[in-house]
């Protein structure tokens, strides 16, 4: 037997047990776009709360006035040793503000870590290789994850929403200016307070309505990973399109119906026992495909 | 604890961070400088335990919600500056201990 007939015998082996194992690399490619899609939608909600977590911590400065004011005050009263160098540089240096920032990206970093491992999964995907089939389980185990994750944050942050803490500095100066009658300052806090909270309002339900695009995404795409052998391209595509579509009407989703959707897939995932495991799974681990991973428990 | 539990224990510290901040703007100029670190660290504390609740869920204890309420009640009492500048240490050490 000579070398190409070899090549074509190894090639026709290959591709016929692509098609029997219903992988093949134009599926497979359709597969990836859909978690990409996912991913995408993820990752802008992810970003929309790691917004929220940046300025929920930001306090509001204080002036070069009122700093001089306060720690010549310290030293007439309290004594020299009221003000140091670090105490100065902590009142007046920029420095923590952007440490603060790093720190918030960090743990950002940390919960973005599922999409890393969805990305390994299917790295392989597109060639059509059989081995790459063999990670679709790990892959659903890994869109669950992402997809149960997103649900958790929604409800986290509207049982407690983010109102930046400088909100909080605000509403007590405002008690203060109103209990000292000094109307006009009141008045001038009060409007910062008013924006402030519109402002917050606007990113909070822009961060629901994206979790919520990501989740939709999220549950039709593990739907697909669970009946892969089964689901034809168009059907991928599908469900890319809807994504697609979805994300198109967002603006008019009104908040209130996608937070009561959002508890609502809490409650009924949070139900069965394939999303209970999954959640006890840490995000770390979540990438390691285990032979459980591919369990036929209902899902 | 329930997730409900873990919740109220950060609506408390935000509450208490409110009287912290009242307390604060009363003050005069010269306890002002010496508040704020204590301020601030309950702040960034804050900011943890929130991080820590959305990132893994927060699972808090009975003796937790007991030790938030004592606090607490030490921030609304304080006599003066120094005491307030204590009970504001406690609260950050208090939320900082779920990161």
């Amino acid at each position: 037997m000579n070398f190409k007939k070899v090549v074509f015998i190894c090639v026709l082996t290959v591709s016929a047990g692509l098609v029997l194992s219903g992988c093949t690399p134009e599926k497979a490619e359709a597969l990836v776009t859909a978690v990409k899609s996912f991913e995408s939608k993820s990752l802008q909600a992810i970003v929309a709360y790691e917004k929220l977590f940046k300025n929920y911590r930001k306090l509001e400065r204080e002036t070069n006035d009122q700093i001089f004011d306060q720690s010549s005050s310290a030293i007439t009263t309290h004594g020299k040793q009221a003000v140091t160098v670090d105490s100065m540089i902590s009142a007046l240096s920029h420095r923590n503000d952007i440490q603060g920032d790093r720190s918030i990206e960090r743990e950002f970093h940390d919960i973005k870590i599922v999409y890393a491992s969805l990305r390994n999964t299917y790295e392989s995907l597109p060639k059509g290789s059989i081995l790459g089939a063999e990670y679709v389980g790990c892959g659903q185990d890994i869109v669950a994850k992402a997809t149960s994750q997103l649900i958790n944050f929604s409800v986290d942050i509207n049982t407690n929403p983010l109102y930046p803490i400088s909100l909080r500095q605000n509403v007590a100066k405002y008690k203060i200016l109103v209990a000292s009658e000094q109307p006009k300052d009141a008045r001038l806090v009060f409007n910062e307070i008013s924006t402030a909270i519109s402002n917050y309002d606007e990113k909070h339900e822009e961060a629901l309505k994206l979790t919520l695009a990501a989740v939709e995404d999220g549950i039709k795409v593990h739907q697909l990973l669970g009946k892969y052998s089964d689901v034809s391209i168009s059907d991928i595509l599908g469900v890319v399109q809807y994504g697609l579509d979805f994300l198109g009407t967002l603006n008019g989703i009104d908040v209130a119906d996608a937070t009561a959707k959002l508890t609502s897939i809490q409650k009924e995932l949070g139900s069965k026992d394939y999303w209970k495991r999954i959640e006890s799974i840490p995000v770390a681990d979540i990438g390691n495909c285990k032979p459980e991973s591919t369990d036929t428990q209902e899902k | 604890m329930s997730e409900a539990q873990d919740r109220k224990i950060v609506k408390d510290a935000e509450n208490s961070l409110d009287v912290l901040f009242e307390r604060y703007g009363e003050a005069t100029p010269a306890d002002k400088w010496i508040l704020k670190p204590a301020l601030v660290k309950a702040s960034e504390e804050l900011l943890t335990a929130r991080l820590a609740l959305f990132k893994d869920g927060v699972l808090t204890t009975q003796d937790d919600i007991n030790k938030l309420v004592e606090i607490e009640s030490e921030i609304e009492n304080a006599a003066d500056t120094q005491a307030l500048i204590m009970s504001a240490i406690k609260l950050a050490a208090f939320l900082g201990a779920f990161a």
